[in-house]
Formats: C-alpha cells, structure tokens, sequence
C-alpha cells in the first residue's frame, strides 16, 4: 500500500510539472500579455516595451519558467502581477468560497442522485425509470449558463423567491447567507446528479442480472436485503470512480456557475486571471486545481481497493 | 457665494470664467436645498469586471475610471454641456501668446490621509504624466506641455511648446486625477490616497471596490451616501436582473438593447444623454483601394446610418458629419453633415473611381466593445445595395489593439468624448499616435494648429467648421452615429446623471426614503 500510494503521488507531480509547462506555453502562444492587458488601448510599441521591462516580460521564457519553478519549490507562489498581492491572499478566500458551493452540491447530487439510480436500475423500463432516465439526459445536455438563467427567470425574476446574484456585502460569507447558495448550487447539481445517476442505474442494471443475484432472489431472500446486500455494495465500485470524476468537471463547471451568479469563487478568479494574463495567479490556480483533480482519483482508486478486496494495491 | 464675487472673477484677464459660474450655480443650488437632502445609506453599482488598475495614469477601463472619479479630483473636469469647470482649481489665465498658462488651486482641500493638497501635487501628477518613461496612455493628449511648475503652494504654471488655447480641455482627461505627491505608487489598488468624495476602503478585483463617504470632502456637504460598492459582474443579464429584484440599485454600463429590455419595468429608470463617443469605421488613405477619394466617397454614401444605430444601439444614436465633432458640441458646424443615404449614388462614384462591376473589401471587427460587430454587419448589409461587398473579419478581443487597430487598412472602434482639439490632434493630424486612416492633410493640420492659437470662441469656431466640412467630404473615417451615454437606476436613486463625458458622477447621489 505504501509503494503503491509512492509511486501515485510522484506520478501526481509529474502531472503538476506538465500542467505547469503546459499552462505556461500555453500563455505563451496566446496573443497579448499582461502589459497589453494593463495598456489596452494605450498599448502603443514604446509603451509596451517600457511596461515589460518593468513587469519583468522582457526575459526569456525558460528563465522565467524556472524562476517560477525554483519559488514553488520553496512555498513562494510569488504576487500577482496585477492586483500586486501575494498569490495566497487572493486564492485563500475564493477556495473557501468555492469549496462551500461544491461541498453543497455534492451533498445534495450524490446522494439523491445514487438513491434515484438503484430505484431506477431495479425496475428498469417502467414509467419512473423512464421519466427519471429521460429528465437525467436533458439535464445533461443543458449546459449551466442555460440552466442557470433558466433558473435566475424563473426563481427570482418572476417567483421573487430567492436572489439572482450571489454578490457579498464585506463581512458576509456565502454561510453567513445561505440565499445566495441555493441557485448556483442547483445549476450545479443538474449534471452532476445525471450523470451520477445514470452511471448508478446502469450498474445496477448490470449487476441485478448476475447468477449471484438471480441465486439470492432464488434461495428466498427478501428483495430488500439482495438489494442492500448484494446488488448496491457490486453497483457502487464504479459509481465511486464517476464521483471522483466528477470533482474534476465541478471545478470546470464553476467557472460558468461563478460568472452567470457573480459567486466570489475560484471560477471567477481564474477568469480574471486569463483575461488579464496574470500568469503567476494563472499558474498557482491551474496547479491547485488539477492537484485537486488528481488528489481526488488518488482517494477514488483507494476507496475502490478497500471496497473490493479483489483489486491489490502494490 | 454672493453675485459681487463672481463678478471680481470676470475681471481677471482671459480668463476662461464659464465654468467657475457654473460652479456658482451649482453652489447657490446646494446651499437652498441642503435642507431637504437625504443623507445616509449604501448604493449598490453593478459594472463590468474588467477593472485593472486604479492608478490614474493608467485608467483605460469603464470601472477603473468611474471609481477613480469618485476617488479623486482632477484640476479641471466636464460639465454636462461639455464645457470645462474648476474642480480642484479654482480659477486659471494664460499669457496673450496661449503658450503658458497660471492655475490658482484651492486653498481648503485635504487628501484622504489628512495631508494638504497644494501645487507639488499638481506639478508631481502632471509631470508623472508627460514622462515618457511611464508610458501613461495620456502621454500622446499631454505631451504638448513642456514644463508644469509650483509658483507658489497654490500657484501652479504650465508651459506649452506652442500656443494652445486647450489646456484645459486636455487637463480633463480621465488619467489627469491628482494624486498626492508622497503616495506609495505600488499600492494604488488598495491604498488610493486621493481628495475626491469617496474613500477606497477596499479592492478586491473581480468582486467589489468598497467607497466611503470622505467626511472632510472640499465641497461642503457631499456627498451625501455613506456608501458605494462597485460589484463586478462578468453577466449583463445577471446585472440586469439584480437591479429589477433591487439587489443593486444602479447598472452601467449598459447598451442599446439592454436598455431597450428595461422599458416598462417597474421602479426602474434608464438616464441617456447623447454624447461625443462614436463608433467608426476608419480607412487607411494610403492604402488601395482607400488611397482614392471616390471609393471613401462611395463607402459613405452607400452607409445606411439609421440602419446601423438600430442594428448596434437600438436606435438610440445621433447623427453628425464623418468627424468626430458631436452635434452636442458647442464647436459644431451643422452644415458639414454627412450626405443622405444614396446607394445608387454611391454606385455612380465606384464606376466613376474605376469599379463599375463593384468592389470587395475586408472590414475588420472584434467584439472589444459592445455593438462594434453589430455595426460591421449592418455596414455590410447597407453597402451590398451600392455593389460592395463588404467582407467582414471579426478578430479575437485579446489582441485587438496589439495586432489589428492601426494596422489592418480598415477597421472599425469606437472612441470616447473628447474636445474638438482633444479628437481632432489624437485622430487626424498627420503625426497624431492614432491616426487610424493615416490621414495627411497639411492644410488640417494648419488649421488644427490655428484653432489652437485663436483667440475667441468665434475664430476657434469658424476653423473647426472648416475643419468638419473638410473631413466629411475627404471621407478618411465613417462615423455613422454618436453614441448616448445609459445609466440604468432604481427609482430609489437621485443625484444620478448619465454624462456626456463618460464619466459616473456619485458625489451627489442620494436614496430617497420612498
């Protein structure tokens, strides 16, 4: 188990080392910098020159590469070159934010949506499997910015139940005013519970037709108890493995989620990041977040070893 | 104020006193109705994200400089005739030659951290400016001036390199705000130190600018909210609806079609005021096939202006000549319209510049600013009727300015107010740093640089005429309409002005108690 937790988590810095490459030959390619981001219009050659000199652009990429390198491997995220502030202050509060919103969303998709699933895969292609089937792949193919006007419309233009925006007074926090909390985190759990729920249901369906299964229902056993025994335990080694997939997509998703609410999120700081080429913000949101990404499959894969005493770690 | 000390203030010689009575006024208005204002409060402002930097030197975003307006006070500023006022000076003269001007500042005005603002200040500010080495945006509208100089702690003189009568007007910029001399210039952001109405008591980019009432704010009583917080809001129609549900209390900017969605909402108003900013389509006149005259003609008359306001503004636009003089102007020459829409007309001149058969050409776009790519489509349309078929290259925002903006032969953006000397000396002289058409007209520069020397109203007035009626039939810039200025308010707010100049005025914003 130790080996094989070693060999993961250098692969996962591996990963980071390439996604930090990535990202920065990426903004390398794209057109524009920060100094024309901060000149806009202004941005005549001269001025340009001047700004990168002073911002430091003016260095070859490597060195400024391994610069960057050379102050993570010493805990120095470096300042945002922009808002001038060190990067930590700026993503502190915007991790906590978003961490509150995805931990709602989970809390609510996982399990309605593995409950709905298993109710769905036991009697596959009645009327409730097919209105739960149908209305899961329409939630699926709305992407959030329709899901989330859709919601905004309907909630707060016209029932005046709940606010649009999900802006802060200073002081507040989203838990301070969990109003804000209920939209985005709707938009949020639409796809999530789909997919969940459809991966669940499948695997239900799969496993209710094993001779293991079809054995229980024959020695006697109640329905009840093959369900809690034999099928959901069989069911949720992959459900695991899609929930952990899906941290990865609700980061993604809260990009949109951020913009079409106004959430003081990451979402919204990677934005800004982009926009503006802050490109040491850039960095530090991008590592965070595919360390995330690949923290949360380490602890999927782990789950699913102590789960399954079939699959052996080393 | 009494009626006998504004009469003292004409008596000073070439003064430009327009201004200070209108600030008399304003002052005479004040005082009689102090007692009914209410005080107090929080005025929530919905606005774009794209705010960058609050350093005045380089303001070039809308909440960067609508903040900074609040925050500090230039020397000068715009009153809602587009004329110039004293803000932080209280009155100026210049020598007879228009080559070296004396401001007199305000004796009673203190920065945010307590200091005195005086005329290092001033001279610190200005000279910051017209450093090249900073590279503020503001260095090609200022860098006539040659020397900025305290003559005394409220005295301070610039010198020109040659006679100008609009220093003022150019003192006005957006990046002209004073900044105090002594202040830590890599913590603007968080720690603004200025002398306007408000206080920056917190900056968080991509989320909220937090104002304080300045309690010893130089022009008594105001403002009169406690209050303002900027909230940077990436969607329009999340803006709009927070504003219908009174989450927010006012939205800007916002376009045509956006406040054309607010009609008949409920406790909701939209101010518009037409303005100098246009949108414009700009043609390289050394270029083929713009370097002939009759093509640039033949494109003009071929532009369908209502067309092209009701396709990228509502319809909310106004129509001048092909200059960048608004019919809001005081300086402008009615007689220098643009030519009525004539695409049969237009397709005489093509035939008679050598294209019988029609000609194709690449207009380039990008959506840099809301309605740019609505213009261009409907530009393209409306020429299709005259034979030209108008290619239109829509290019990606972030490298807008760097790569396509006075490098691609034609091109459309759009332009904020300026002065008739401001617009015409960025945009059209021979050496100007933007002159997107790469306009040279020795006989525009002469008069540009006449008008800057004349005397009176009346002589600067008869050349800009000219100058209009020159480029409207020279054609080397479409301006198919001038833009409105939109503020949208909830019916709570008063003391709100959508403003000719661009600029978001809190000082004197109020919550009614209804």
């Amino acid at each position: 188990m130790a080996q094989f937790l070693a060999r993961r988590i250098s692969l996962i810095a591996l990963t980071l080392l390439v996604v930090s490459l990535a990202v920065f030959a990426i903004t390398e390619i794209l057109p524009g910098d920060v100094a024309t981001a901060i000149l806009g219009r202004g941005a005549t050659p001269e001025n340009l020159e001047i700004l990168r000199q002073e911002l430091g652009l003016n260095a070859p990429v490597y060195s400024r590469y391994l610069d960057w390198v050379w102050g993570i491997l010493h805990w120095d995220w470096g300042e945002s070159m922009v808002q001038k502030r060190p990067i930590w202050d700026l993503v502190l509060p915007r991790l906590s934010n978003s961490a509150v919103l995805a931990g709602f969303a989970f809390l609510v998709a996982v399990p309605t949506a593995i409950a709905t699933g298993i109710w769905a895969g036991i009697r596959p292609g009645g009327l409730p499997d097919h209105a739960v089937s149908n209305a899961s792949l329409v939630a699926i193919s709305l992407p959030e910015f329709v899901t989330g006007v859709l919601l905004i419309v309907l909630f707060s233009s016209t029932l005046h139940w709940l606010p649009s925006s999900s802006i802060l007074l200073p002081g507040e926090s989203p838990l301070s005013k969990p109003s804000i909390l209920i939209l985005p985190t709707l938009t949020l759990t639409g796809v999530l519970f789909a997919y969940i729920m459809r991966m669940t249901r499948a695997n239900v369906m799969g496993v209710m037709e094993t001779s293991y299964v079809r054995t229980a229902i024959l020695k006697g056993l109640p329905m009840r108890k093959v369900i809690l025994r034999h099928v959901v335990p069989n069911a949720m080694l992959p459900t695991i493995s899609v929930v952990a997939m899906n941290i990865g997509y609700m980061l993604g998703g809260l990009i949109i989620v951020d913009s079409v609410f106004a959430y003081p999120g990451l979402g919204r700081l990677l934005l800004t990041s982009i926009t503006q080429r802050d490109i040491p913000l850039l960095q530090a949101l991008a590592l965070l977040i595919s360390g995330v990404y690949a923290f949360s499959n380490l602890l999927a894969d782990v789950a699913y070893a102590l789960l399954n005493p079939r699959v052996r770690l080393g | 104020m009494s009626l006998s000390s504004i009469g003292l203030m004409f008596r000073s010689k070439f003064t430009l006193v327009f201004g200070v009575m209108v600030a008399a006024v304003f002052v005479l208005a004040a005082c009689s109705s102090d007692a009914e204002v209410n005080t107090g409060g929080t005025i929530r402002v919905g606005t774009t994200p794209d705010s960058i930097t609050l350093d005045p030197a380089f303001l070039t975003t809308n909440p960067d400089i609508w903040i900074a307006k609040s925050v500090y006070n230039n020397i000068v500023s715009w009153t809602h005739e587009l004329t110039v006022q004293p803000e932080l000076a209280v009155e100026w003269e210049a020598n007879d030659a228009l080559t070296s001007y004396t401001f007199k500042l305000r004796k009673d005005v203190k920065f945010h951290n307590g200091e005195d603002f005086t005329a290092e200040d001033v001279v610190f500010t200005i000279g910051r400016l017209i450093d090249k080495e900073l590279a503020s945006p503001a260095l090609g509208q200022l860098d006539f001036i040659t020397a900025v100089v305290a003559e005394d702690d409220y005295t301070v003189r610039f010198e020109l390199e040659a006679p100008n009568a609009f220093l003022p007007e150019a003192l006005a910029l957006y990046q002209g705000k004073i900044l105090d001399s002594g202040v830590d210039l890599d913590n603007l952001l968080h720690a603004a130190n200025g002398t306007g109405a408000f206080m920056l008591e917190e900056h968080i980019t991509g989320e909220r600018a937090v104002l304080k009432r300045n309690p010893d704010y130089w022009d008594e009583g105001k403002p009169y909210v406690d209050e303002v917080i900027f909230f940077y809001m990436a969607e329009s129609q999340t803006r709009l609806e927070a504003l219908k549900s009174g989450t927010l209390d006012i939205v800007v900017p916002i376009g045509g079609s956006e406040a054309a969605g607010l009609q008949g909402v409920p406790g909701v108003t939209v101010d518009q005021v037409s303005s100098g900013s246009y949108m414009v389509m700009a043609m390289m006149t050394d270029v083929a096939p713009f370097d002939n005259k009759l093509v640039r003609q033949a494109l003009q008359m071929a532009t369908d202006r209502e067309a092209i306001s009701q396709a990228a503004y509502f319809g909310l636009g106004s129509f001048g000549g092909d200059h960048p003089i608004p019919p809001t102007d005081p300086y402008y020459n009615p007689d220098a319209a643009a030519p009525a829409y004539d695409p049969e007309g237009a397709k005489k001149l093509l035939a008679e510049a050598g294209y019988p058969d029609g000609i194709t050409v690449t207009l380039h776009t990008s959506p840099v600013f809301g309605g740019l790519v609505d213009m261009a489509v409907a530009f393209k349309e409306s020429t299709a009727a005259a034979g030209i078929n108008v290619e239109i290259s829509r290019d990606p925002t972030d490298s807008y300015w760097s790569k396509v903006w006075l490098v691609e032969p034609f091109q459309s953006v759009h332009w904020f107010h300026r002065d008739p000397n401001g617009a015409l000396s960025i945009t059209y002289k021979s050496d100007a740093p933007w002159n997107e058409a790469h306009y040279n007209n020795p006989k525009v520069d002469q008069l540009i640089r006449d008008a800057r020397a004349a005397k009176t109203f009346d002589e600067r007035k008869a050349i800009f005429g000219e100058i209009q009626l020159i480029l409207t039939d020279d054609v080397p810039r479409i301006i198919p309409f001038f833009m409105p200025v939109l503020v949208a308010m909830s019916d709570k707010v008063e003391g709100v002005f959508a403003h000719p100049g661009n600029n978001f005025i809190l000082k004197e914003a109020r919550l009614n108690s209804n």
